[in-house]
C-alpha cells in the first residue's frame, strides 16, 4: 500500500507542469537573471583601475618632488595608480570637462587638486571615488612634504633615520579573518534564491492535504471510503513529494553551481543536505496550509503564495538589506521565518563551516517541520464529516 | 431466502435547522438495482454518504453486510464500488494509471489487479484511449474512466450517484448497459438519479425520495398502482363547453376534465377501453377532434401526486 501510494504520488508530481515550473524552472531562471544582472557588480566596485589626471605648472616653477613622485607613481609594471599628463592650465581644464582626467594637479610650490563638481547622484560613483582617492593622495603627499622640509630644515642629520623610519611604516591595526572563506556579497542572493524554491516545494503538498479531505475534493471522498489508513497514506504521498521536490532543487543547484558558476564557498554534499532540511520544511509547510480549514483550493493557493513571498521578501530576496532591517524592528520574525533559516544556514556553511548556528538552524527547520506536520495530520485525522 | 446488503433505519441527518435526512428507512437485497429517485436537494446523496460513513448522523443505524458501517470498517469498504457525481480521478495519470491506482487502493495482488484493470478497462470501451489523459477525454468517456475507476476492484455492492449527468446520449446508454451488466455479474447496485426515464429503465425496485423521506418504494408497476392516474388521454380540438366537460366527467372510470391550450385533457383511473368511452362520446355529439394521445402514469405522475410538484422542479 505504502509503495503503491508512493509510485503514484511520484508520477503525479513529476508530471505536473504548473508546480514543477515553480520549484525547477523559475529559481533557474531568476538565477540567471541574477547572473546577468549581478555579474559585473563585484567587477565594478572592487577592481581598481588607473586613475587619469592632468599636471600643469610653469616652467622653472615645478614643485620637482611632486613630479618624482608622480613618475614614479605613473611608472609602475601592474596596474599604475596614475597616468599622468603634463599639459598647461587650459587643456587640462578641457581634458576634466570631456572627462578624459578625473583632477588636475597644479604643481607649483603650492600643490593643489582640481576636481569637477559632482551631482548628489554621483556621490556612490567611480567618479566620486577616484575623486576622494586623488584628494587623500595629495594630503598624504602634502603631509610627507612638510615633515620632510621641517627635518631637512632644523636637523639634517637625522634625515637617514626619517627615511629608515618612513620605509618601514608600522601598521599598529591587524586584519584577522574569522575563516578561510572570501564570501563575495551577491552569492546572498543565491542563498535566499535557493531558500524560495525550498519552500516553493510547498505547492505540491498543499494538493496532497487537499486530496486527502473528503471535504475538500471528490478525489479525497474516494480516497475516504477506500479500506486503507490515512496516515500510511498521507505518508507514504509526503514522502514521495520530498523526494521529488529534492531531486528538483538539486538540479537548481547543480545548475546555480556548473552552469553560473556560482561559488558557494562549501561542500556540495552540505549545500544539498540542507536543501533536504528545506525541502521538508517547505513540503510541511505546504501540507499544513492545504489542512487548514474547509476553504477552496484557490483561497489556499493564495495564502501560500502570499505567506511564501512575504518570507522571501522579509529574508532578504528583492532588498539585500531586509533582514537587518527586520532583525532590528522584529527579531522574532527573523527566528521563525524558515526562508531566513534556510538562507542563513547557506551563509553559516559558506563563512563558518559547520558551527552551532548551522546547526541551530536546522533544528530550528526540522522543528517548524513537525510542528507543520503534526497540526496537519491533527487536522485531517478526522474520518467522518459534518458536512461535505 | 435474498440477504439484506444495506439496512437503513430512523436515519435522521440535520445541517443545524435544516433536515436533510428525516427518519428514512431502506433495505437492499442482493441482486437489487435500487433507484433512489428524488429531485435535486432531496437528500439522495446525503444518504449514500452516510451509507459510506463519510458524513456523521443524527440518529438511527446503518448496517452493509449485515455489519454496522464505520469509517474504519476496512473489510466492509472493501467490498463497496462508489461512483462520484463529481468526477473524481487524477489530472496527471492516464487512463490505465487511473483505474490501476484505484483499484491498487483495494487489490495489493499485481497480477490480479493488472487483470482487474483490464477487465474494466474493456467493460467501459476505453481500450483505445488507455494512454489518454483525463483531460482529453469528452464529458462521456470522462464519465466511463471515473465508473472505472469506481468499479475496476469487482466490488459486491456498487454505489452510483448520480453518473448521467452533463453525458451525452449515447454515452448514457453505454453506461445504463454497463450498470446492467454489473448487476447480471451479481454486484448489487444503488442508482441515485433525478432522470426518471434511466430509473424506470434498469432498476428493479425504486426508493423515491423528498425533503430527506422515503415517500414510497416497491418496483416501477407498483409505485404506479399506488397512485390513482393510470391513463392520461389528451385530445386535440376545438373548445368544449362546460356541459360536455361534466357529461364526459360522468364516463366510467374518468376522474378530471380539463382543456388547455387546444387541448382536452382527462384522467382516467384503472379500467379499461377508457379511449373507446371517450371517443364515442365526441362522435356521438359531434364534437370535431385532431390527434389523440393515451399516455400510461411515468414516475413524474407519481412524484406528483404523493407530493403535488413536479421531479424535475
Amino acid at each position: 500500500m505504502f509503495l503503491h501510494e508512493f509510485v503514484y504520488e511520484l508520477k503525479r508530481v513529476l508530471r505536473q507542469k504548473e508546480e514543477l515550473f515553480w520549484v525547477l524552472l523559475f529559481p533557474m531562471i531568476l538565477g540567471t537573471m541574477f547572473h546577468f544582472a549581478f555579474s559585473n557588480l563585484s567587477n565594478s566596485t572592487e577592481i581598481f583601475h588607473t586613475i587619469p589626471v592632468a599636471v600643469c605648472a610653469e616652467e622653472k616653477k615645478e614643485n620637482q618632488a611632486f613630479f618624482q613622485v608622480l613618475d614614479a607613481l605613473s611608472q609602475t609594471k601592474d596596474t599604475p595608480f596614475l597616468s599622468v599628463t603634463r599639459t598647461d592650465w587650459e587643456t587640462a581644464k578641457q581634458l576634466l570637462k570631456d572627462n578624459s582626467v578625473r583632477g588636475i594637479f597644479f604643481a607649483e610650490e603650492n600643490v593643489t587638486l582640481t576636481c569637477a563638481s559632482l551631482d548628489s547622484s554621483d556621490v556612490n560613483s567611480t567618479l566620486a571615488i577616484e575623486q576622494s582617492i586623488l584628494e587623500a593622495f595629495l594630503k598624504e603627499f602634502l603631509s610627507n612634504n612638510t615633515v620632510f622640509t621641517k627635518i631637512v630644515s632644523q636637523n639634517p642629520e637625522k634625515m637617514n633615520d626619517i627615511l629608515s623610519l618612513m620605509d618601514n611604516r608600522n601598521i599598529y591595526g591587524k586584519q584577522l579573518t574569522l575563516t578561510e572563506s572570501n564570501l563575495d556579497n551577491v552569492v546572498q542572493y543565491y542563498f535566499n534564491l535557493i531558500a524560495m524554491a525550498c519552500l516553493f516545494t510547498s505547492f505540491p503538498a498543499l494538493q496532497i492535504a487537499l486530496k486527502n479531505q473528503a471535504n475538500l475534493s471528490a478525489l479525497g471522498a474516494r480516497k475516504s471510503i477506500s479500506p486503507n489508513s490515512k496516515a500510511i497514506s498521507v505518508a507514504a504521498q509526503l514522502l514521495s513529494c520530498i523526494l521529488s521536490q529534492f531531486f528538483c532543487l538539486t538540479v537548481n543547484v547543480l545548475y546555480l553551481i556548473y552552469i553560473l558558476k556560482v561559488d558557494f564557498q562549501t561542500s556540495l554534499f552540505m549545500i544539498l543536505f540542507t536543501c533536504f532540511i528545506g525541502c521538508i520544511m517547505g513540503v510541511s509547510f505546504g501540507y499544513f496550509i492545504g489542512a487548514i480549514g474547509q476553504l477552496s483550493e484557490g483561497t489556499k493557493m493564495g495564502i501560500l503564495i502570499c505567506t511564501s513571498m512575504l518570507c522571501c521578501f522579509l529574508s532578504g530576496l528583492m532588498i539585500n538589506t531586509m533582514r537587518s532591517l527586520v532583525k532590528s524592528i522584529c527579531p522574532f520574525i527573523n527566528v521563525i521565518n524558515p526562508t531566513v533559516r534556510i538562507s542563513d544556514s547557506f551563509l553559516t556553511l559558506s563563512i563558518y563551516g559547520i558551527n552551532e548556528r548551522y546547526f541551530q538552524n536546522l533544528f530550528a527547520l526540522l522543528l517548524i517541520s513537525v510542528i507543520f506536520i503534526s497540526a496537519g495530520c491533527l487536522m485531517i485525522r478526522r474520518k467522518t464529516y459534518a458536512s461535505l | 431466502m435474498k440477504k439484506t446488503v444495506i439496512k437503513i433505519e430512523n436515519l435522521v441527518k440535520r445541517y443545524k435547522d435544516l433536515i436533510a435526512i428525516d427518519h428514512f428507512n431502506l433495505q437492499i437485497e442482493e441482486g437489487d438495482i435500487l433507484g433512489l429517485l428524488g429531485p435535486n436537494g432531496s437528500g439522495k446523496t446525503t444518504t449514500i454518504n452516510c451509507i459510506l460513513s463519510l458524513l456523521s448522523f443524527d440518529k438511527g443505524s446503518i448496517e452493509v453486510f449485515g455489519q454496522t458501517m464505520r469509517p474504519d470498517s476496512y473489510d466492509l469498504k472493501r467490498q463497496i464500488g462508489i461512483v462520484m457525481q463529481n468526477v473524481a480521478v487524477f489530472e496527471s495519470l492516464n487512463v490505465y494509471e487511473n483505474i490501476d491506482y484505484f483499484c491498487g487502493l483495494y487489490i495489493t495482488d499485481k497480477k490480479l489487479r493488472k487483470q482487474y484493470v483490464e477487465d474494466a478497462i474493456a467493460f467501459v470501451e476505453l481500450d483505445s484511449f488507455r494512454k489518454f489523459y483525463p483531460k482529453k477525454l469528452s464529458g462521456g468517456l470522462l464519465r466511463r474512466l471515473n465508473i472505472a475507476c469506481g468499479i475496476a476492484h469487482k466490488p459486491k455492492l456498487i454505489i452510483l450517484d448520480e453518473p448521467t449527468v452533463a453525458v451525452d446520449p449515447q454515452s448514457r446508454n453505454k453506461i445504463l448497459e454497463g450498470i446492467v451488466e454489473l448487476n447480471r455479474q451479481g454486484a448489487t447496485i444503488i442508482y441515485t438519479s433525478h432522470y426518471m426515464e434511466e430509473v424506470e429503465q434498469i432498476c428493479t425496485r425504486i426508493a423515491i425520495m423528498d425533503c430527506g423521506k422515503n415517500i414510497a418504494i416497491g418496483t416501477a408497476d407498483e409505485l404506479k398502482k399506488m397512485i390513482k392516474n393510470s391513463e392520461k388521454i389528451s385530445i386535440e380540438m376545438t373548445p368544449v363547453s362546460e356541459a360536455d366537460k361534466k357529461n364526459i366527467l360522468t364516463l366510467p372510470h374518468v376522474y378530471d376534465v380539463s382543456y388547455d391550450h387546444g387541448q382536452l385533457l382527462v384522467q382516467c383511473s384503472a379500467g379499461r377501453h377508457n379511449l373507446v368511452h371517450i371517443l364515442g362520446y365526441l362522435q356521438q355529439h359531434e364534437l370535431s377532434f385532431g390527434r389523440v394521445y393515451s399516455e400510461l402514469p411515468t414516475l413524474n405522475d407519481v412524484f406528483l401526486e404523493m407530493t403535488g410538484k413536479e421531479l424535475r422542479d
